[in-house]
């Protein structure tokens, strides 16, 4: 029988001091238990995002024009760049991964803090360079699209202390006005808009959670409850922020590159 | 000591009886190292520069040539690229690859239920053409059955097949009308008890015959009508209410309900 000095333990980390549920025969196969249990939670996750693929699959066919030309109304280099930025903020989540299991684990946080940032930096493109202006009109003074919207901006019109500007016609497809953008050509752009903005709202909401969860992964291994023996939950957040980023794989040709 | 275990040659292992530990089904411990990570990254940030690339690149062509590349040339090459993009994904940053294989065959299972999905939506999406114009008719009336009774609502359709039966049977139109009646009459009340005189015998074509008798508030409102059923069969029901509702018998019988003030529209004339 194993016995256990509590003295020495309780000098430990706690992922040195981690035991598994009594119920498992070993802490492997709670890992693996609790590894299979997520990804059957990713498969739901697919399923959701499905049903949005599966609209734009009917209306796209349905609708063809009405699809091209509210596609032509997104700037592919915002989704290009929002698509590089997730995959290295996959890259640096897998590497955090990685530096747990082999306890680096300064590297790890640091790894984990470029993950949130890019999170963050996704979060402020879509809103500051392609929500906002969608639904309001107002452009963000940085925002390389105010050179060429030059001959319709209104002058003296601003928001947020003269960080947003405002540029006529462009605006109206806000959700809460029933998409009425009223330089439509095609009458069922609705369709599209109510696609774009449910697929990638519902994707927002998802880099949101991701990034609560690894702000906790971050915190608990700055407190060493991760470890080489006990990574868990670093590698079910993992798993979620890659979903993320597989979702947006699909979302960024779909809605920026089909034409 | 006759462990299962100690006949491999490996000591018995109280806390791990059954051999899980070495013999068992999980894959844990899978360390994907920084160079593989590397290399997939620098993968798909390629295969992302190529896919935008030859989005672009189509419009160009286009554009420089003048023609119309089918539709489908857009949506293959940018579709294609993003599955490669996912699997990549999944093999190495999700670690498929190394894992457990129940996961890759819950994920299997998942994107096949995904396909199934999108295959019996396309299915029907696909083949509207086929089916519009055979069902269109059908559709549109919304079930009286026009389309398959001569453009006539399937009840006026039997009971004028009924009546000319009856004519040749009978020998002339008021005989075959009066037996009409008869059978009305007969099997009238039938099947729910007592019949109310609601002056309607017969569901025609705008309305269902009530089941008196069966729901209070069902019955108020047709003893309303009582003594004008029998005449309006060809009304509608708007110039019905237009009628009646000065007529205070209604305002005692249906409390509950709100008079209506007669309609300009339809009182008017």
């Amino acid at each position: 029988m194993t016995t256990i000095d509590t003295r020495e333990l309780g000098n430990r980390p706690h992922w040195q001091r981690y035991m598994p549920g009594h119920h498992w025969r070993s802490a492997a196969e709670e890992f693996d238990a609790c590894k299979f249990g997520f990804w059957l939670f990713l498969s739901t996750e697919v399923l959701l995002f499905g049903g949005i693929f599966c609209a734009y699959f009917i209306f796209r066919t349905l609708y063809p024009a009405a699809y091209h030309e509210g596609s032509s109304a997104l700037d592919w280099r915002w989704g290009g760049l929002n698509t590089i930025v997730l995959l290295v903020s996959s890259y640096t989540m897998a590497a955090s991964i990685y530096c747990v299991q082999t306890a680096q684990f300064s590297r790890a946080k640091v790894n984990l803090i470029i993950t949130l940032i890019c999170g963050l930096a996704f979060l402020f493109i879509k809103l500051t360079f392609e929500y906002t202006p969608k639904w309001s009109g107002y452009f963000f003074v940085l925002d390389p699209a105010l050179s060429h919207h030059a001959g319709t901006i209104v002058q003296g019109k601003t928001a947020l202390w003269g960080m947003f500007q405002f540029v006529e016609g462009y605006g109206g497809k806000r959700p809460g006005s029933l998409f009425d953008y009223p330089f439509a050509e095609a009458a069922q752009m609705p369709m599209w808009w109510s696609v774009y903005y449910c697929g990638t709202a519902i994707h927002a909401l998802h880099v949101v959670i991701g990034m609560v969860l690894i702000a906790r992964v971050l915190w608990r291994t700055h407190r060493g409850y991760y470890g080489p023996t006990h990574y868990t939950m670093v590698e079910v957040t993992g798993l979620y922020w890659h979903l993320v980023d597989l979702i947006w794989i699909f979302l960024f040709p779909l809605l920026y590159l089909i034409h | 000591m006759n462990s299962p275990n100690t006949a491999s040659g490996e000591a018995f292992n109280e806390l791990d009886p059954h051999g899980a530990e070495g013999h068992g089904q999980h894959a844990s411990h899978i360390i994907v190292g920084p160079l593989t990570l590397r290399t997939i990254l620098a993968l798909l940030l390629v295969l992302t520069v190529a896919t935008v690339g030859l989005a672009q690149a189509e419009m160009a062509i286009q554009n420089a040539f003048h023609i119309l590349l089918p539709w489908w040339v857009n949506v293959a090459v940018a579709m294609s690229i993003a599955v490669v993009k996912a699997f990549l994904v999944m093999a190495f940053f999700m670690q498929l690859k190394y894992d457990n294989p129940i996961n890759t065959v819950l994920m299997a299972l998942t994107f096949s239920a995904l396909a199934t999905f999108l295959f019996f939506t396309g299915l029907d999406l696909f083949s509207r053409g086929a089916i519009d114009p055979i069902k269109q008719g059908q559709i549109v009336q919304g079930g009286t059955g026009i389309a398959s009774s001569g453009n006539k609502p399937l009840v006026v359709a039997a009971r004028e097949r009924l009546l000319s039966r009856l004519e040749t049977e009978l020998g002339s139109p008021e005989a075959a009308a009066a037996e009409f009646a008869r059978i009305k009459a007969d099997i009238a009340g039938h099947g729910h008890g007592e019949s109310h005189d609601t002056g309607m015998q017969f569901s025609d074509e705008n309305r269902s015959r009530p089941a008196a008798g069966r729901t209070d508030a069902l019955s108020e409102t047709v003893e309303a009508h009582e003594g004008h059923g029998g005449h309006d069969a060809g009304h509608s029901d708007e110039h019905d209410e237009s009628e009646h509702t000065g007529a205070p018998r209604r305002e005692n019988l249906t409390p509950a309900a709100p008079a209506r003030s007669p309609t300009p529209s339809t009182g008017g004339h």
